[in-house]
Formats: C-alpha cells, sequence, structure tokens
C-alpha cells in the first residue's frame, strides 16, 4: 500500500483541536500559505490547505496541468475521517466543486458545506481568450490585468519569473482545459462570497444554485476579486460564522 | 554586520511570528515556509528587510529555493563565508 500524501498536498495552520475543520483551496497561482495566515483570525476553527506541486516545498516536483489527474490526487490524499467544510476561491472554487463530485462518486464523506468564492457557477462559466500558452511575463502580466493580486516585483527577477510562470501556467491550463459534466447536484449546503468590484456578475453566482440541491446563500463584501485582502477581518468574521454555524447545526441534529 | 554576526535564525522566527501573531519561540525553524504562512509575495517583503539587516542584496530565489528557515540560514551564512554575491 503506498503512503497517503497527505502531509504534503495539506498544510495544517494553528493547531486547534477539537474545533470544525474547514479545508481550504487556493486560486490559480495561489498558495496554502496565505490560509495559514488566516489562522491568526479564525480562533474557532481547525485550519488547513491544500498545497498544489510545483510551488513553496513542493517547487521541484512536476505540476499538474489537469483538472482530472489534480482531482485524483487531492481525493486520494484528503483526510475525510471526521467532518469537515471546505473553502475555494476562484479556480479553487472550481477544483473544490470537482473534488466533491469526486468524493461522491468514490463513496467517500462529503463536507458539511461549501464555501465557493470568487467563481462563476461551472455550467455557466464563459471562456475567455486561453493565456497559458502565453510566454511566461506574458502570462503574468495578462493574469494580473485580469485578477490582479500579482506583485510587479516578479518581473524584475528573471528567476522568480520562471518559477511563478510555472505553476501559475500549470493552474491557467487546468483552468483553460476544463469541461463541465453535468451530473446531479450535490446535496451539501453551499454559501457563495464574492467581491462587488470583481467581474463576476450576480446572476453567474446565483447559478451556484443549480450544483445543490439546497437553497444557497450569495454574501457580497466591499472589493475586488481578492477582497478578503481587502477587508480581512470582516470577510474571515463571516466565514468563521458559516463554519461554526454549519457544524453545531450538525452536531445537535 | 555579516551572517555569522547576526543571529539570522532568531531574525526569521520573529518575521514569521510577526505574520502569524504568535511568539518567535513557536516559529518551527525546520518547518516548510507555506505552513509558516511564507508564500512568493511574503518573500518579497522578507527579503527586502533582511537585505536591509545584512547589508546586501538578498534575491528571493535565494529564499524561495530553501525549504525551512534553517536552510536559508545555512544557505546564507555559507554565502558570507566566501564573501561572494556582494553588489
Amino acid at each position: 500500500m503506498k503512503p497517503r500524501a497527505t502531509s504534503r498536498w495539506f498544510i495544517r495552520g494553528q493547531a486547534r483541536p477539537g474545533r470544525p475543520k474547514l479545508v481550504c483551496f487556493p486560486h490559480g497561482g495561489g498558495s496554502a500559505a496565505e490560509f495559514v495566515r488566516w489562522s491568526r483570525r479564525l480562533p474557532d476553527v481547525d485550519l488547513s490547505a491544500v498545497q498544489l506541486p510545483g510551488r513553496g516545498s513542493r517547487l521541484s516536483e512536476p505540476v499538474l496541468s489537469g483538472m482530472a489527474e489534480l482531482v485524483a490526487e487531492v481525493v486520494d490524499a484528503m483526510p475525510t475521517t471526521e467532518p469537515y467544510s471546505v473553502f475555494g476561491h476562484s479556480l479553487g472554487a472550481l477544483v473544490v466543486y470537482e473534488v466533491t463530485r469526486e468524493l461522491r462518486r468514490t463513496g467517500r464523506r462529503l463536507p458539511e458545506r461549501l464555501v465557493v468564492s470568487g467563481f462563476p457557477a461551472p455550467s455557466t462559466r464563459r471562456s475567455e481568450p486561453p493565456v497559458h500558452h502565453l510566454p511566461d511575463s506574458e502570462l503574468i502580466g495578462e493574469v494580473d490585468r485580469r485578477h490582479g493580486g500579482l506583485p510587479p516585483e516578479i518581473a524584475a527577477h528573471p528567476e522568480l519569473t520562471a518559477m511563478v510562470a510555472r505553476y501559475l501556467r500549470a493552474d491557467y491550463q487546468v483552468l483553460e482545459t476544463y469541461e463541465w459534466r453535468p451530473e446531479p447536484p450535490l446535496p451539501v449546503p453551499l454559501t457563495v462570497f464574492g467581491g462587488r468590484d470583481d467581474a463576476i456578475g450576480e446572476a453567474e453566482l446565483r447559478a451556484w444554485q443549480e450544483h445543490v440541491t439546497g437553497a444557497i446563500t450569495v454574501r457580497h463584501f466591499p472589493g475586488g476579486h481578492f477582497y478578503f485582502r481587502e477587508h480581512e477581518a470582516v470577510v474571515l468574521r463571516a466565514l468563521a460564522a458559516v463554519v461554526r454555524t454549519t457544524a453545531a447545526v450538525n452536531r445537535a441534529a | 554586520m555579516n551572517a555569522d554576526e547576526l543571529d539570522l535564525r532568531a531574525w526569521l522566527r520573529t518575521f514569521v511570528a510577526d505574520v502569524l501573531d504568535i511568539g518567535p519561540e513557536e516559529v518551527d525553524p525546520g518547518a516548510p515556509w507555506e505552513s509558516l504562512g511564507i508564500d512568493s509575495a511574503m518573500t518579497l517583503v522578507l527579503v527586502a528587510d533582511l537585505s536591509v539587516v545584512l547589508g546586501r542584496t538578498v534575491q528571493p530565489i535565494e529564499v524561495l529555493t530553501a525549504p525551512t528557515i534553517d536552510a536559508v540560514v545555512e544557505h546564507l551564512v555559507a554565502v558570507e563565508a566566501v564573501g561572494g554575491e556582494r553588489p
């Protein structure tokens, strides 16, 4: 039996044994580190976050550039023995949706709640011109133009440009080669978070409704695609409340 | 001031402690950067501060290719010892 790769894939925030678990999935080009930093403002949450290969301590590993292989590896390493909720931002929202569908296919424990952020319902997604074939600096420039969030200093360091472009390209290839296939809606409560000034429309966020059986909640926050960086305390208070309430409702049942 | 004189490990643990709002003694110098909340964007902040402290330009890649605080300290002390990579 091959060893489970949980420790490479799932990075722990500050240890909070006994608190409701939340597993976070980063945006394209993102890192588990950002969620580890959230931990200090989520005192009632036992947080962990997915770290994809090709970045951070997994820098030397081959990148994954297709949704199917990425989802299979995540599901293989994912701890599901205890109840948990999931949060995914942008590409992470799409990945966590596909991970949940794969968990259902393989008969594993589903999350108690899905929180998806900054990403339109997979069934409604418009296709933008692909960027994953662009040369390194154009790729970084175009992603930053669309969504922001990439430090301008990257361009000043050629080695850094190459390092970032490698995993950013892989993440965008996952996104741009993804094809949504219909499946019955998931029996999982769903909350949608979004930034008011993000380019994603209200209707595209509301359309997440068709992917789950229950009613969804949509929460708008001030700010753009990375609204949670603009108003971290407000967003994390809301996220903590969602996770806590979900766990409390299920324990009481 | 060179890397031998400065307690680099203590400086790095304090940097991380400030990011995570914990005590420096709680920061594991053998833990991967992402478990300490440090990604490539935070690394840019870290190397800017570290460059001032060391009096030489530390490249982001020097930190990003060293997986832990201990590995960065080992690298920086070795670079200082051979007197190389000064601007």
